[in-house]
């Protein structure tokens, strides 16, 4: 069961497209990594999703509801966590867990106990005068203690020190072993979710690039290295899926985006002859990086 | 409904402090005008209506505090959980906008109207309200409120914040002026018939009634901003163009027939005052009406002049400064109770007409507004400074009596506090100092019974301060001390002050119609020449 679906979303601002005919789907249970760079339409999609903005076309449902028509019911099943949100900030830790739990019939105090001590939140302390790293503890407590089925963290790691933000991915992930929580985090830097996500989305432009669980990613991505021998290489022609093709001297590099063992070393072989040549296994930070240069490249050639 | 509780008592935890010094500002303004006293050292020569024009003046300044913050704190109090943008924490949590909605209007009402209501109602009680006037003051000041809360509640929904709600305001009440005061359309496309222009009035009103409701729906339902703003637009746009090019006049009222008939207005005769900066003063008679106590009361009027050389003048007629002394003197039962009444009224003549010279007899012929007034006597206090009398929320008191400076005339200043209501209903249910005002008219005379002497006093100043349906008016008024001859001589009446009261009537009108004033000779006397 899919806890969020989108159809052909999309939402323009007057000219501007920000998410075009996104087909998205997150399974229950999972916690997918929703990345793109800055603009890419991952806040808007977000947005999109809580029905803080009207889509122009297409649908989207969460927990099952048509975005638009999210209630109290649903609200009330969902964290919302995001860099942007204005909290209020003249109450105390203590008065704004205190504000938000009567509207959670599922809040869990023990949770909360549990989750102010372990993130050594000072309750007495108003929300304005806490670092911007505490204010993201607090509100991410505010949206953890009632056990939410699905948790969603808009870009929650802007500006937080590393330490903050282990403490932050900690907390969720400590959170969401005891259940079947469904998370959905928005980033533009892989390298803040990589310990957190299970599944990856990309946007880019709008777009959903690919929508794939984590370990068939990172199976399917591979930096190859060929060093050749006296014969030359054919670099003509090279496979679509090979990218990032470069030369220095007698190695040659690329990334290979559909890696199987055996196909791909049967490719090389066909070009590169008995060349010695290597898959290198890429972390999820490499492989967005890979992309997004790639992209770009694609998107520079078009314009011009 | 606990849930409403909850974000209420969040909201009055977030604005206590700004609501408690509004609050204090409220009440304290009221409870100034219900102890201040005028003093009685300056209770002379009109330096007390200057006196209390200056306390009016801050009283108005603090009024203006008042209601401006009242709807920077109501704005405050809706964009604490905004409904435009995306970033409002409200937004994510499971909070219904209904409910929100609720809550911001229940919060507003329970700091806005509900806690002043209680804090005033003591200053109320504490002036000697009865539970009807204090039904109406209460009435009054939620109604007020209410207009006040439901506009900064729009604006404020729709604005992101308080710099963008006062500009929004600053210009909705522009356009409100624009398309609210006909005079400004009609000087762009030139003047109208008053039955065209009372239905352009009633067109736009039944515009702008409706706009505020769906300003609110459309933001707290769907939180479509643009398109609430674009409601506001259109329905301005269509006021402007009602205002300006709406082609069907309205009804035409006739106006009331003047009554006609020699014994029911005669103007007998005009007397130029020794005083020449004073004008000129016309005595009137009119037929009272059938009770007792009930007055055909002239008010203002017109008519022309005619000499028989074929010179005319225009004269027109306002209450004059001994106005309604006959009445005052019948009903108190010092005057035969039949017979016309006879009434001040002052004359005027536009410029450059000449004023009648003394001995002449032009013809007048003219009309008169004249509402019917019941007349009562609504306090009697004993002629010295300081009496006192209370009357239900009405009290009155003698502030000072003195010789006013070089003079002979002696000047009275009378001091009364009284419920300030809009909505009344008896003659002395709350107090309206409006001098313009055709629908009340007060008049005071010394009374000696003993001595048999009435003397109509001359309100010569008038001031008021007024605040949340509280009342603090004076009135200055003069007269000669009573003469008798003796000897060939005039000299005052001895010991007149012993015994002696003051008397206030008041007359409330209870309908309204002209009198025709059919052609009659217009005797001119000089008071100078007077034997």
């Amino acid at each position: 069961m899919n806890i969020i679906e989108t159809e052909n979303l999309t939402r323009r601002f007057g000219r501007n497209e920000a998410v075009h005919g996104l087909n998205l789907s997150v399974p229950q249970g999972s916690v997918l990594a929703l990345l793109g760079p800055n603009g890419a339409g991952k806040s808007t999609t977000i947005k999109l999703l809580m029905n803080l903005l009207e889509p122009t076309s297409g649908t989207a449902r969460v927990l099952g509801v048509d975005s638009r028509q999210l209630g109290e019911k649903e609200k009330a099943q969902i964290g919302y966590v995001s860099e942007n949100q204005q909290l209020p900030l003249w109450m105390t830790v203590r008065q704004f867990l205190d504000y938000c739990r009567p509207f959670y019939p599922t809040w869990d105090r023990a949770l909360e106990a549990t989750l102010l001590k372990q993130f050594a939140l000072p309750e007495d302390r108003k929300l304005k005068h806490l670092s911007r790293g505490m204010t993201m503890k607090a509100a991410l407590l505010s949206s953890l203690a009632y056990r939410p089925n699905l948790l969603v963290l808009d870009e929650p790691f802007s500006g937080l020190d590393p330490l903050v933000r282990d403490e932050f991915i900690r907390g969720v992930l400590e959170v969401s072993a005891l259940g079947e929580w469904t998370v959905l985090v928005s980033s533009h830097d892989i390298e803040e979710v990589e310990r957190l996500a299970d599944r990856v989305a990309v946007l880019e432009a709008g777009r959903l690039k690919f929508n794939e669980p984590t370990d068939v990613l990172l199976a399917r991505y591979r930096r190859m290295t060929v060093t050749l021998g006296e014969s030359e290489a054919r670099l003509d022609g090279v496979p679509e899926t090979w990218i990032e093709m470069e030369r220095a001297g007698r190695v040659v590099r690329w990334v290979d985006c559909a890696f199987d063992a055996a196909k791909s070393e049967a490719e090389c072989r066909a070009r590169f002859g008995d060349a010695a040549c290597v898959a290198q296994g890429m972390s999820l930070r490499e492989i967005f990086l890979t992309l997004a240069r790639t992209s770009r490249g694609a998107a520079a050639e078009v314009a011009s | 409904m606990s849930l409403v509780w909850h974000i209420i008592k969040k909201d009055m935890r977030r604005m206590a402090p700004a609501a408690a010094l509004w609050l204090v500002l409220v009440v304290a303004g009221t409870w100034a005008v219900r102890l201040t006293e005028l003093p009685m050292d300056v209770a002379l020569g009109g330096e007390v209506s200057r006196w209390l024009a200056g306390v009016r003046t801050m009283s108005d300044l603090l009024l203006c505090v008042e209601v401006v913050l009242a709807a920077v704190l109501v704005a405050f109090l809706v964009q604490e959980d905004a409904l435009t943008g995306t970033e409002s924490y409200w937004l994510t949590r499971p909070i219904g906008r209904g409910r929100l909605f609720v809550a911001k209007v229940g919060g507003a009402a329970l700091l806005f109207i509900a806690l002043p209501l209680v804090a005033l109602g003591a200053a109320w009680l504490a002036s000697g309200f009865s539970l009807l006037e204090l039904v109406w003051a209460g009435a009054e000041f939620a109604g007020w409120q209410i207009a006040l809360i439901a506009v900064a509640v729009t604006v404020a929904a729709i604005t992101a914040d308080l710099g963008k709600f006062l500009f929004a305001v600053t210009g909705l009440a522009l356009a409100a002026v624009v398309v609210g005061d006909y005079r400004l359309t009609e000087w762009l496309v030139g003047p109208t018939s008053g039955s065209l222009r009372g239905a352009r009035t009633v067109m736009v009103i039944l515009l702008a009634a409706p706009l505020l409701p769906t300003v609110l729906i459309i933001q707290f339902a769907t939180r479509r901003t643009r398109l609430a703003w674009k409601v506001i637009g259109v329905a301005f746009g269509l006021m402007l163009l009602v205002r300006v090019a709406w082609p069907v006049a309205g009804k035409t009222y006739p106006q009331s027939t003047p009554r006609t008939g020699p014994e029911t207005a005669r103007f007998e005769r005009l007397v130029i005052p020794a005083d020449r900066r004073q004008p000129p003063a016309a005595f009137l008679t009119l037929e009272p009406m059938k009770k007792p106590g009930e007055f055909t009361t002239p008010w203002n009027g017109s008519g022309e002049l005619r000499w028989a050389n074929g010179r005319t003048a225009k004269i027109y007629f306002n209450p004059g400064g001994l106005w309604g002394e006959h009445a005052v003197k019948r009903l108190i039962g010092m005057a035969p109770e039949t017979g016309p009444v006879n009434w001040d009224m002052a004359a005027w003549f536009p410029p450059p007409a000449e004023l009648p010279a003394a001995g002449e007899a032009p013809t007048l012929e003219g009309s008169v507004w004249a509402p019917e007034m019941r007349a009562q006597v609504v306090v009697e206090l004993p002629w010295r400074a300081g009496a006192t009398v209370r009357v239900g929320s009405c009290r009155t008191r003698v502030v000072s009596v003195a010789l006013k400076p070089n003079s002979t005339q002696l000047c009275v200043v009378v001091e009364e506090r009284d419920a300030w209501l809009t909505a009344d209903s008896g003659v002395r249910f709350g107090s309206w100092l409006r001098e313009s005002d055709y629908s009340r008219r007060d008049s005071f005379a010394l009374v000696n019974r003993r001595l048999g002497i009435f003397k109509a006093l001359h309100i010569v100043e008038a001031g008021s301060l007024r605040r949340n349906s509280l009342l603090l008016s004076e009135r200055t008024l003069e007269f000669d001390p009573p003469m008798i001859v003796e000897n060939g001589e005039r000299v005052e009446v001895r010991d007149w002050e012993r015994d002696a009261v003051l008397v206030k009537v008041r007359f409330k009108a209870m309908a309204s119609s002209w009198v025709t004033v059919p052609a009659q000779p217009l005797p001119v006397y000089d008071e100078e020449k007077k034997p």
